[in-house]
């Protein structure tokens, strides 16, 4: 019987490592998954005069999308997002370490898909989110808990295998 | 007198450009004071110890990445706060998980990571230990019989006679008693 003790191992290794394959090692676990959105108190893009606080991103699944005007795979997903809120999808803008008339202009001119833009140019509830490079794209329930987070462009692809069944899913 | 006018001159905006390129490079480089000279050193150590998302085999310290550069803030505004080392690194993964630390925390995630090699190293040792006992039954036997009391030695070939099922460990056996006869012969019997 021993004899096959190595191979079982090998195989056992095999299939550790097999998992590891293919898996992109620059998207990072989620740190605030499953977790209320961090507590903020920041201002609209749209006025800077109007306060914004975790509790208007309460009442319903919410996508919440963090992008800039620098950010060039910002400019790439735009027009999905244009898309995806015309079909009703709501997406909530976090302007990440921006420039307030250059966003409004970028809005303006390419079309606004957000309910509202929160406005952070310090960063600080990206920090506090654990954004770590533009765009990133949360995905909220109800009660305002973090469910997922894709790194990186959405597209068609990944709103139709990735967010839109967990989205569909957290409007039951 | 000329030429040497026109070296000076060439000298002079070398030099400028010079300084205009450690200005610029200077430029990058974000100035932090501290108190005193423990929270300095707690500064280098944790900018050390905390790793880049962004740029990911960078540590903070040494990344030029925008995140890395807000988490160097972060880390000084924590420190002049007065948190300790452990609550800033924690600080850190809430945010980036256990990926942000080069020396991830114990947890049940990193459990394997910490203990999973000594774990192959036991399992080995005690496949090692398995095999050998498995392989060769009598070798024991082999080495008791080096010892000083040859009726034991006597019992434990016969005994291992008794155990042998094969053909060819039964000749082993006997080769070993002749061996083991031998050495009587030759005056290395130690019988009580």
């Amino acid at each position: 019987m021993y004899k096959w003790i190595p191979l079982i191992i090998a195989i056992g290794l095999a299939l550790v490592l097999y998992t590891a394959i293919g898996k992109d090692p620059t998207k990072l676990e989620t740190a605030r998954l499953n977790d209320p959105i961090p507590e903020f108190d920041l201002t609209l893009l749209e006025a800077d005069s109007k306060r914004v606080t975790q509790d208007m991103l309460k009442g319903r699944p919410t996508l919440l999308n963090v992008w800039a005007t620098w950010c060039p795979s910002c400019r790439v997903e735009h027009e999905y997002l244009v898309q995806l809120a015309q079909a009703g999808v709501p997406i909530v803008g976090l302007n990440y370490k921006d420039e307030r008339p250059a966003a409004l202009e970028w809005l303006n001119r390419l079309g606004n898909p957000y309910l509202f833009n929160i406005f952070d140019p310090q960063g600080k509830l990206g920090f506090d989110l654990g954004v770590y490079g533009a765009p990133e794209t949360y995905l909220l329930d109800k009660e305002g808990f973090v469910r997922f987070r894709h790194v990186g462009v959405v597209d068609s692809k990944v709103w139709t295998q990735t967010l839109e069944p967990l989205y569909l899913k957290l409007l039951k | 007198m000329n030429t040497l006018f026109k070296n000076t001159i060439g000298n002079f905006v070398f030099l400028l450009m010079l300084s205009g390129l450690s200005l610029l490079a200077n430029a990058s480089i974000d100035v932090y004071e501290f108190e005193n000279e423990t929270t300095r050193e707690e500064f280098v150590s944790l900018t050390k110890e905390l790793r880049c998302p962004k740029c990911q085999n960078q540590d903070i310290a040494d990344s030029n990445a925008p995140i890395a550069a807000d988490m160097r803030k972060e880390v000084h505004r924590l420190l002049q706060e007065g948190k300790d080392r452990e609550s800033i690194i924690d600080h850190m993964i809430e945010r980036f998980g256990d990926f942000v630390t080069y020396k991830p925390r114990l947890s049940a995630e990193t459990f394997m990571l910490w203990y999973g090699p000594w774990l192959f190293v036991i399992v080995g040792l005690l496949i090692i230990a398995t095999m050998i006992r498995m392989k060769k039954p009598t070798s024991k036997n082999q080495t008791d019989s080096m010892g000083s009391e040859a009726s034991m030695t006597d019992r434990a070939v016969q005994g291992s006679e008794q155990a042998s099922h094969t053909k060819a460990e039964k000749v082993y056996s006997s080769e070993v008693k002749k061996l083991l006869d031998k050495y009587d012969d030759q005056g290395t019997d130690n019988r009580v």
